[in-house]
């Protein structure tokens, strides 16, 4: 891992020094595709568009005009991907027949829990991936997405009952 | 399976999570004590928080090797050299805060027009707002906004008017001094421009606002609605 703070490889990397760079994605590409896949609900998407979110960044890093900053503003950045991956992707299925359930994650394990998370709204499923997933605290995840930590609580509140809701309906719990 | 008590239900999950207080945590222990279901509904939903966790570990276990992709990928692409700012939370609410105050020209005085630079404010709006704008920021911050203006402009009375423009002028500094590091100065020169330029010719500023919205499509459907349809009635 570089040890140079993110400042300095923004700065070196506004300079077009890749290595540089890569060192900002070896510290963030786990945030970065979290955030796609809790946007997205599918790990082939997210793993798509946390790619497309970390070129982007390289391309525009001039335009970060504090390189400390950068976590926030790649993240900004792979929500907005995100979304605009969304969007797209339902006016697609809405023209063509629609696509087999989505899975959160890999072929194996828990396929109704992988079905009921990628069901879930987008909104509430970000907050639950970040979470749930990477151990995240509530504070972090508030700061992350920009929310109030009582906004966070009530997304995750209403993301855990929905998902056991679904999976109690799908006669997963007895 | 034992159904919980529905009035218990938010009291378990915040359990679970970690944000109830100290004497609700006793209060529940106490139910929990004495009610089958509810403490099933607990544990059952602590089995799908780990489940979750396994399943994200799963999930994460081939970062590595998505993350070397990424950095293989990046062989192939130079950093741009176009400086466009990119606009932070704040910012954006900021900026969309100014363009539908620039678009509510209700009580522009009329004095020394200066022409709006259409190409820059359209390049840099595309680009970054509408490029950026969240759903949720639209919905929330811009549609309060709306609201009162359009109900300052239903009013036909100058002195509400005058006073909703007054509030969303200081909402308005207020998030950009609160926002100070990340604030993007091109943008609060922007931010500016705009407002100098409502105060001192609210007709330049709608016309303006008329192009960047043929130019740039639906995105800026609450500011098409709030500005003046008819620029000729109020020509000097
Ligand atoms: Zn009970």
């Amino acid at each position: 891992m570089d040890e140079r703070s993110d400042k300095d490889l923004a700065a070196a990397s506004c300079e077009g020094d890749r290595t540089a760079y890569a060192g900002l994605v070896r510290r963030h590409y786990g945030q970065v595709f979290l955030v796609c896949l809790g946007v997205l609900g599918n790990g082939h998407d997210a793993e798509d568009v946390a790619q497309d979110t970390l070129i982007k960044g390289f391309q525009r890093i001039r335009q970060l005009r504090d390189g400390s900053q950068f976590g926030g503003w790649i993240v900004a950045i792979a929500r907005n991907l995100s979304i605009n991956c969304l969007r797209k992707r339902k006016t697609t299925e809405k023209a063509l027949v629609p696509r087999p359930p989505e899975r959160v994650g890999d072929e194996s394990g828990d396929e109704d829990l992988q079905r009921a998370v990628a069901r879930l709204p987008g909104d509430l499923r970000l907050p639950l991936v970040m979470y749930y997933f990477d151990g995240q605290d509530v504070k972090t995840v508030a700061r992350t997405l920009e929310m109030s930590t009582s906004g966070v609580y009530l997304k995750l509140r209403t993301a855990v009952k929905e998902l056991h809701q679904m999976l109690t309906a799908q006669g997963d719990t007895p | 399976m034992n159904k919980f008590c529905p009035d218990m239900q938010d009291r378990i999950v915040d359990f679970l999570l970690g944000a109830l207080e100290g004497p609700e945590v006793a209060a529940l222990e106490e139910h929990l004590a004495r009610c089958e279901g509810c403490r099933q509904y607990l544990q059952d939903l602590h089995r799908q928080g780990d489940a979750l966790a396994e399943l994200g570990k799963r999930v994460a276990a081939d970062t590595d090797v998505r993350r070397d992709r990424v950095i293989r990928a990046l062989e192939t692409v130079t950093p741009g050299t176009r400086v466009v700012p990119v606009v932070g939370g704040f910012m954006r609410i900021a900026v969309a805060a100014a363009l539908v105050l620039g678009a509510g020209v209700l009580i522009g005085r009329m004095t020394a027009p200066e022409p709006v630079d259409v190409e820059r404010l359209r390049a840099d709006l595309e680009t970054s707002i509408l490029a950026s704008l969240k759903p949720a920021v639209q919905e929330s911050v811009l549609a309060g906004l709306d609201e009162r203006l359009a109900a300052a402009v239903a009013s036909n009375d100058a002195k509400r008017q005058a006073e909703v423009t007054e509030q969303i002028s200081r909402e308005l500094k207020s998030l950009t001094s609160n926002s100070e590091q990340r604030m993007d100065k091109r943008f609060a020169e922007l931010i500016e421009a705009i407002e100098a330029a409502r105060v001192t010719d609210r007709w330049q500023v709608a016309r303006a606002l008329e192009q960047i919205k043929a130019q740039t499509g639906a995105g800026l459907r609450s500011v098409a609605a709030l500005t003046s349809p008819a620029p000729a009635t109020v020509e000097n």
